[in-house]
């Protein structure tokens, strides 16, 4: 029951927002939906915690520390947006962006775009999962067109085309793997069960294992965003609106990475871990150097933060394929800073955006000014996620490199090298574009003040993890992190 | 619990190459509504020979499958394009980015292709259904080919069915089909994403007085 | 004896007699479908003996080729009933050649035909013969790489010894589904049929078959109209004789032969009527889209044969 639970609360709060008429009501309905289940996912960690994993219907579900931090991430951001969209939401509909009975269905594809990307994280089922991301490719396309003037139908229709068709080589790389774990295991039930699934993968047919997790990493890759791949990403971004985009940036990213690092660890299993590795790095780099000319010369802020949303996504990538203890504990740990840092980058985006009504970063000046609290905690955001120290992705990524360099191959050492030459350069390409906005002279005509006080509350709520890892990591994150290590080298 | 089922069935080749057949039909045709009749043919087709299996080897939660695949793809999924089609009034021809006759011999070379990298996979199978591998994997990659080269809306959704049928044709003759509730899921997610892709198809239309997808290009750097 | 005198002969009588009566069938069923009672089965007969009855008339500036043709086009044909097992297996004129001469015999009768349609500097003669010319040069390839394919799977390219080897051959593969496809498109468009050319129409932007024959008249146009009516059978015996060789007799017993040729006459007549359904069922496509049925065809002969060579 503990974990169908989980499900449950984002599926009754979704229906109850689109039953009861009146937003000014369903609104705080979100609001506490979303609570409940990040207070219940706290202590569904706990039982995790002491339980390593869980096992539930029949092993349909099961949960352990990887799928624990994704579903984690997904109830913290999850709440951060619900709260931050009811101030956002509430400007816009004030300024009459849209009717307002669409802003039912805002709220009910919301919550279940949470409640599928909980069901990627807790399903045992590898066929389950490719459902669900395929849901989760649904369930958002309404909320990327949200506003339906052209820009967003655009971005919406390229969303749901390269996710889809991405997605529908991921089926092939589950049916590859169905179709190699069948002689071995033989024609049951529950004969897709990751659990299952691993416990005999080195009796695999390695070609088509190969070939499965080829279609698997640039299938479920291109709902992750890693470059060639990543496309349909700043379209989608930059137009949906901010809680959704922090959402993306932070979440839906990182369920289809959850995706690619169930089959990672069978592969590796089964082939040995260079091939997956390589697989990995590879397109984790191509990511980092795919994103550096877009981060440098970008106008749209909406479209830098997405850029460089591909860009951590890449060196979570490239941490998982370093292969090490310690770097996979840092990439690991990575997701869950950048999840927090970029979804509090959209949070500014958005105010931004409420208070300027423009994307463009060269009509917005003196920030600092106008709204002092965004743009302080701006100042914060851009800190953190380029990964200034003592910030918290300066943290993992320090672990993470400092990890690849101690692995001592030659291999690994020159990605590093390259990869800290590009860290510098995104560094140069956001202070460059942000801190023009920030520092300069409000135009007069702009009114001060910040826009409204729900928005500010979900971005103290973030600001805290964003601090309280920069200094300290508590010590059931450490204790669920290197379980997570261990279920990834399978140790 | 190992289970080993071995269907013997010439048919099943003769279904795989129609199928085959009704995707050249798809690449070869100009109109828009004979692409739909070829899905709605092919899906047909696949339905009949999901059943064939289902009957050859025994395994009952094929027909169920076939029987979803007859209401959903045959029926609902053909009948929704028409009557997008119909609503939208989406002019009749289909526009591609390339020649009809270089569409249709790169369409042959991706067919060639699928057969030529699957020859060392089926070399050791058995005699019989040798053919539904290649013959799925060149549906999958004739379906990529043309959602790449295909300007309208629509004709990209047709791309994807094709994709989605030539990659449910590869489960069925493999493995006999995936766990039932995974091919519901399945189902529901295209039937699904297949309503929505038409929706979009009406607003584009709306706003932009074309499903050209050639004008969607405001996003860019 | 048998093989040398009774065979020509009857393979003679059936093609030469019974091809109008082809032509009659689908007129008539076309006729049937478009709910008109139609011109009798008989119909080309009568217009046959009508037009051989009459004196033809020749443009003053025709040279010899035009003369020629009718008869070139005719003997050519009747050659092609020489090489094409129709009741039985064995073949009349089994020492002289192959399916690679069938597909020269039916160029060297069209060739004349251009050659005498250009000849009376008609406007009309020039445009009929340029598209047959343009429409030949993509189905010649399709055809021959669909009989390749056959060919190739019974190994050999006598008529005679495909149909043997066929009859052998119990179910149908699947290269030989595709090439039979590739074969029934190429056969509609050499036979100059709805979709691709329009036997009925004399509109002169649409036509193909008849712009060429435009400036024949009395016997030589029956014998022309004769031919291509002996054409569109040896066609359709080519196909239902290869790659559906039932009941077709393997030696050579007076009961083997009729019962040969009850399955002959069962298996046209479908055939024939799939012809009629078509062409009352599909528009005419235009000239610049016959290309891509032509092309479609291609690639299936093309596929037939690779999964052929790769899959068995």
């Amino acid at each position: 029951m503990l974990i169908s639970i989980l499900l449950v609360i984002p599926l009754i709060t979704a229906i109850a927002c689109v039953f009861i008429k009146k937003h000014n009501i369903s609104k705080y309905i979100s609001v506490a939906g979303s609570f409940t289940l990040l207070l219940y996912n706290i202590y569904l960690s706990y039982n995790i915690y002491l339980n390593h994993s869980l096992k539930e219907l029949n092993g349909f579900f099961y949960v352990d520390a990887l799928s624990l931090l994704t579903a984690q991430i997904v109830s913290v951001v999850g709440f951060a947006a619900a709260l931050y969209s009811i101030g956002y939401m509430d400007a816009e509909l004030h300024e009459a962006e849209f009717p307002e009975k669409r802003l039912r269905w805002y709220y009910f594809l919301f919550h279940i775009f949470i409640f599928t990307m909980l069901a990627v994280c807790v399903t045992n089922n590898l066929g389950i999962m490719w459902v669900a991301i395929e849901a989760t490719t649904l369930s958002t396309t309404f909320l990327v067109g949200f506003y339906n003037k052209k820009p967003h139908q655009e971005a919406a229709w390229k969303y749901i085309i390269i996710c889809t068709v991405g997605i529908t080589l991921a089926l092939f790389g589950v049916i590859l793997t169905y179709h190699s774990s069948k002689d071995v295991i033989g024609e049951i039930g529950h004969a897709l069960n990751w659990t299952d699934l691993l416990a005999v993968a080195d009796r695999f047919e390695p070609h088509t294992m190969k070939l499965a997790f080829l279609f698997i990493i640039i299938g479920y890759g291109t709902k992750a965003g890693l470059a060639p791949m990543h496309t349909w990403l700043p379209d989608a971004h930059s137009q949906a609106p901010s809680p959704i985009s922090a959402l993306f940036s932070g979440v839906l990213l990182n369920c289809s990475l959850y995706g690619i690092i169930r089959f990672h660890i069978i592969s590796s299993k089964c082939l040995g871990p260079n091939y997956s590795c390589t697989l990995l790095m590879a397109f984790g780099l191509i990511s980092v150097i795919v994103s550096i000319p877009f981060i440098l010369v970008q106008r749209d802020y909406k479209r830098l933060f997405a850029f460089s949303s591909i860009e951590h996504i890449g060196f979570i990538a490239l941490g998982l394929g370093f292969g090490g203890m310690y770097s996979i504990y840092g990439a690991e740990l990575h997701t869950f800073n950048h999840a927090v840092a970029k979804s509090l980058l959209f949070f500014c985006g958005g105010n931004l955006f409420l208070k300027y009504k423009t994307r463009e970063m060269e009509s917005i000046k003196g920030i600092i000014r106008t709204m002092p609290v965004t743009g302080v905690i701006l100042i914060i955001a851009v800190f953190a996620i380029t990964g200034i120290p003592p910030f918290n992705i300066f943290v993992s990524e320090f672990i993470v490199l400092a990890d690849a360099f101690s692995s001592g191959s030659a291999f690994v050492l020159i990605f590093t090298s390259l990869l800290i030459v590009f860290l510098v350069l995104i560094f140069i390409g956001y202070i460059n574009n942000i801190f023009k906005m920030i520092f300069s002279e409000p135009t007069d005509n702009i009114v001060r003040g910040e826009v409204n006080k729900f928005t500010i509350a979900a971005m103290c709520f973030l600001l805290v993890f964003v601090l309280i890892i920069s200094f300290y990591v508590p010590p059931i994150m450490r204790e669920i992190l290197s379980q997570i290590s261990d279920i990834i080298r399978n140790t | 619990m190992k289970q080993h089922i071995i269907v013997n069935s010439q048919t099943i080749d003769v279904l795989a190459v129609m199928m085959l057949m009704a995707t050249v039909l798809h690449i070869s045709t100009s109109r828009l509504t004979t692409c739909v009749w070829a899905y709605a043919i092919r899906s047909f087709i696949l339905a009949c020979a999901s059943g064939l299996i289902a009957y050859y080897s025994g395994i009952y939660h094929i027909f169920i499958t076939t029987g979803i695949t007859l209401v959903i793809k045959v029926v609902i999924i053909p009948g929704f394009l028409f009557y997008i089609i119909k609503k939208v009034g989406i002019k009749k021809e289909v526009e591609s980015y390339l020649s009809f006759t270089l569409s249709l011999l790169c369409s042959c070379g991706v067919i060639l292709i699928a057969y030529y990298a699957t020859e060392p996979i089926i070399r050791f199978e058995s005699t019989f259904m040798r053919h539904c591998l290649p013959v799925s994997i060149a549906i999958t990659l004739v379906g990529f080919f043309t959602m790449i080269t295909r300007k309208k809306a629509i004709t990209q959704i047709l791309g994807l069915l094709a994709m989605e049928d030539g990659l449910f044709f590869a489960a069925l003759s493999t493995s006999y089909g995936m766990p039932l509730i995974v091919e519901l899921g399945v189902f529901f997610d295209i039937l699904v994403s297949v309503i929505i892709m038409g929706i979009y198809v009406y607003r584009i239309k709306e706003t932009f007085e074309t499903t050209d997808t050639g004008f969607l290009r405001e996003l860019r750097e | 004896m048998i093989q040398l005198i009774i065979l020509p002969i009857l393979q003679i009588v059936v093609i030469v007699g019974l091809s109008p009566l082809v032509k009659g069938f689908i007129n008539k069923t076309e006729a049937r479908f478009q709910c008109r009672r139609g011109p009798s089965l008989f119909q080309p007969y009568y217009n046959l003996t009508k037009l051989l009855r009459k004196d033809a008339v020749v443009s003053e500036t025709a040279s010899w080729i035009f003369r020629a043709t009718p008869y070139v086009t005719f003997i050519s044909i009747l050659i092609i009933a020489l090489l094409v097992p129709v009741l039985s297996s064995t073949v009349p004129a089994n020492f002289t050649g192959d399916v690679i001469l069938v597909i020269y015999l039916f160029a060297l009768g069209r060739f004349f035909l251009v050659l005498s349609s250009l000849d009376t500097g008609s406007a009309f003669g020039g445009i009929g013969g340029s598209r047959e010319m343009a429409i030949s040069s993509m189905a010649e390839p399709a055809m021959m790489l669909s009989v390749f394919t056959v060919a190739i799977i019974s190994g050999s390219t006598n008529l005679s010894n495909i149909t043997q080897a066929m009859l052998s051959y119990k179910l149908l593969s699947p290269a030989l589904f595709l090439a039979l496809a590739a074969l029934v498109i190429v056969i509609i468009a050499e036979a100059g049929r709805i979709p691709v050319d329009n036997p009925f129409t004399h509109l002169e932007l649409t036509m193909i078959h008849e712009g060429m024959i435009l400036e024949f008249s009395g016997r030589y146009l029956a014998l022309i109209e004769w031919a291509s009516c002996m054409k569109l059978l040896i066609l359709l015996t080519i196909l239902v004789n290869t790659f559906l060789p039932w009941g077709v007799a393997s030696g050579l017993t007076f009961p083997g032969l009729i019962i040969s040729f009850a399955f002959y006459v069962v298996k046209i007549g479908f055939f024939a009527l799939l012809i009629a359904i078509v062409e009352s069922s599909f528009a005419k496509v235009r000239l610049f889209r016959i290309p891509n049925l032509l092309g479609t065809s291609f690639i299936l002969a093309v596929l037939a044969i690779i999964t052929h060579y790769i899959v068995s």
